[in-house]
């Protein structure tokens, strides 16, 4: 009796500790944002449009944790479609961060800067986080939203400590799952 | 049997999320919000570098606090509930006090059927400026914020792919007409743990835009941006928060939220 006691105790107070299911805490701490904040270099090779840019890396609460260099290619025959794929299922390859240039360059153009230039230029309008392609033949394509360059992902570090939060979630959330219905009836 | 009892209670939980659509218009900023704010106990002050944030306690102690929860409930029962005629003749602050008593015992979850007509004013702004101390005596204490029933949501992790169908949820409230009160949290953090009524929302190729009432500020509405892309929420910064990244989920919604 004392033993299961002390074990039903011990469970009700890693369960407070662990502030919940430790699996999901252990995993959004290890998930990282990558967000594009400056663009360095755009070329068309081939049939798609190559971009190279610096991301920030933030954790899952927006804490940043550096920069990297990236790079990644978009379809043109997707920017010149008439239904362009939202931002979150927009087809983007990705490209190793050192991806060298080749094809054809596109000048960089701050949108509203009100520089005159030649095409190929890539207008970045930076406020609206939106690219506009503009090419020799069609003119402006569609819109690119640089929002569909952002990616997430985790922290390779995360994964061997699985199995152990996997155990105290095995001991704890029954715990809290047998006081959630009294928060439930309790509650407002 | 168990079976059954379990099939049950989803049906009921499913169905007890879907408010009942009763024609209205559209819920009003500054109109149907109150002209009152609640205060915060501690005063913020961010670093607007490095966002670090440091508290100190607000001297002397506010009145009216901790009550995030309480406004952002009541302002729903008011535009749920409630119904303001400026050509009918005022009552005395007894009758007033009736009245707003029984707009606060209307269903805080779901729209109302039958609206309580207050006479004298034009909207709960005006009403609740002329009547601030009746209105606030009213309101409950801060308790009802602790014993949210959708607390025990907040300790469990919320993945990219809930948020984003939270986000779609919300979507889907104000569509019905039928504005969300949501809890906007980073916990284990203690960052921030607030809840606000969403009322609108824009949606761009990146993002969606919602537009909420923040009951610490009566000022202005607060702007909370959906990330397409990351599947993430980000809080706007306020006087409390230096924004950035919160997770979101819809309170006062069903059986258990």
């Amino acid at each position: 009796m004392a033993w299961s006691t002390r074990r039903a105790g011990t469970a009700v107070l890693l369960a407070l500790g662990v502030e919940g299911c430790f699996t999901g805490h252990l995993l959004d701490a290890a998930r990282r944002c990558e967000q594009p904040i400056a663009f360095q270099d755009a070329f068309v090779d081939d049939d798609r449009l190559v971009l190279r840019y610096t991301a920030l890396v933030a954790d899952d609460l927006g804490e940043p944790l550096g920069h990297e260099d990236r790079a990644a290619s978009i379809a043109l025959a997707d920017l010149r479609r008439s239904d362009v794929p939202p931002v979150e299922s927009f087809p983007v390859e990705r490209l190793p961060g050192d991806t060298p240039r080749r094809g054809e360059r596109v000048t960089l153009h701050e949108a509203g800067s009100g520089a005159s230039v030649a095409p190929p230029y890539l207008d970045i309008d930076g406020a609206a986080g939106r690219l506009v392609l503009h090419d020799a033949h069609d003119g402006a394509l569609a819109p690119f939203y640089a929002a569909a360059l952002a990616r997430t992902r985790t922290a390779l570090w995360a994964y061997p400590l699985v199995p152990f939060a996997l155990v105290i979630d095995a001991a704890t959330n029954p715990v809290l799952l047998f006081f959630a219905p009294a928060v439930i009836v309790l509650g407002d | 049997m168990v079976a059954l009892s379990c099939g049950l209670a989803l049906a009921w939980g499913c169905a007890a999320r879907t408010p009942t659509d009763v024609p209205r218009a559209p819920f009003r900023f500054p109109a149907d919000t109150f002209a009152f704010a609640n205060e915060t106990v501690w005063i913020y002050d961010i670093d607007p570098g490095t966002r670090h944030v440091a508290w100190r306690r607000r001297e002397p102690p506010p009145a009216f606090a901790l009550r995030c929860g309480v406004m952002a409930r009541a302002a729903r029962q008011f535009y749920s509930a409630a119904r303001f005629d400026a050509a009918a003749p005022a009552l005395d602050a007894h009758g007033y006090e009736r009245l707003v008593r029984e707009v606060l015992r209307s269903d805080p979850r779901r729209p109302a059927t039958t609206r309580v007509a207050i006479p004298g004013y034009r909207d709960l702004r005006s009403f609740s400026a002329a009547h601030e101390a009746l209105v606030q005596e009213a309101l409950a204490g801060p308790w009802r914020t602790y014993l949210q029933r959708g607390n025990w949501r907040m300790i469990f992790p919320f993945s990219p792919r809930h948020q984003r169908d939270e986000a779609d949820r919300l979507l889907a409230s104000l569509a019905r007409g039928w504005p969300p009160i949501v809890h906007v949290l980073r916990y284990p953090q203690l960052t921030i743990n607030h809840l606000v009524l969403v009322f609108d929302a824009d949606e761009t190729p990146a993002e969606i835009v919602f537009h909420a009432y923040d009951p610490n500020d009566a000022n202005g509405p607060i702007v909370v941006r959906y990330d397409r892309r990351t599947q993430r929420f980000a809080y706007a910064a306020t006087a409390y928060f230096p924004g950035g990244p919160v997770k979101v989920y819809a309170v006062y919604d069903g059986l258990v939220y």
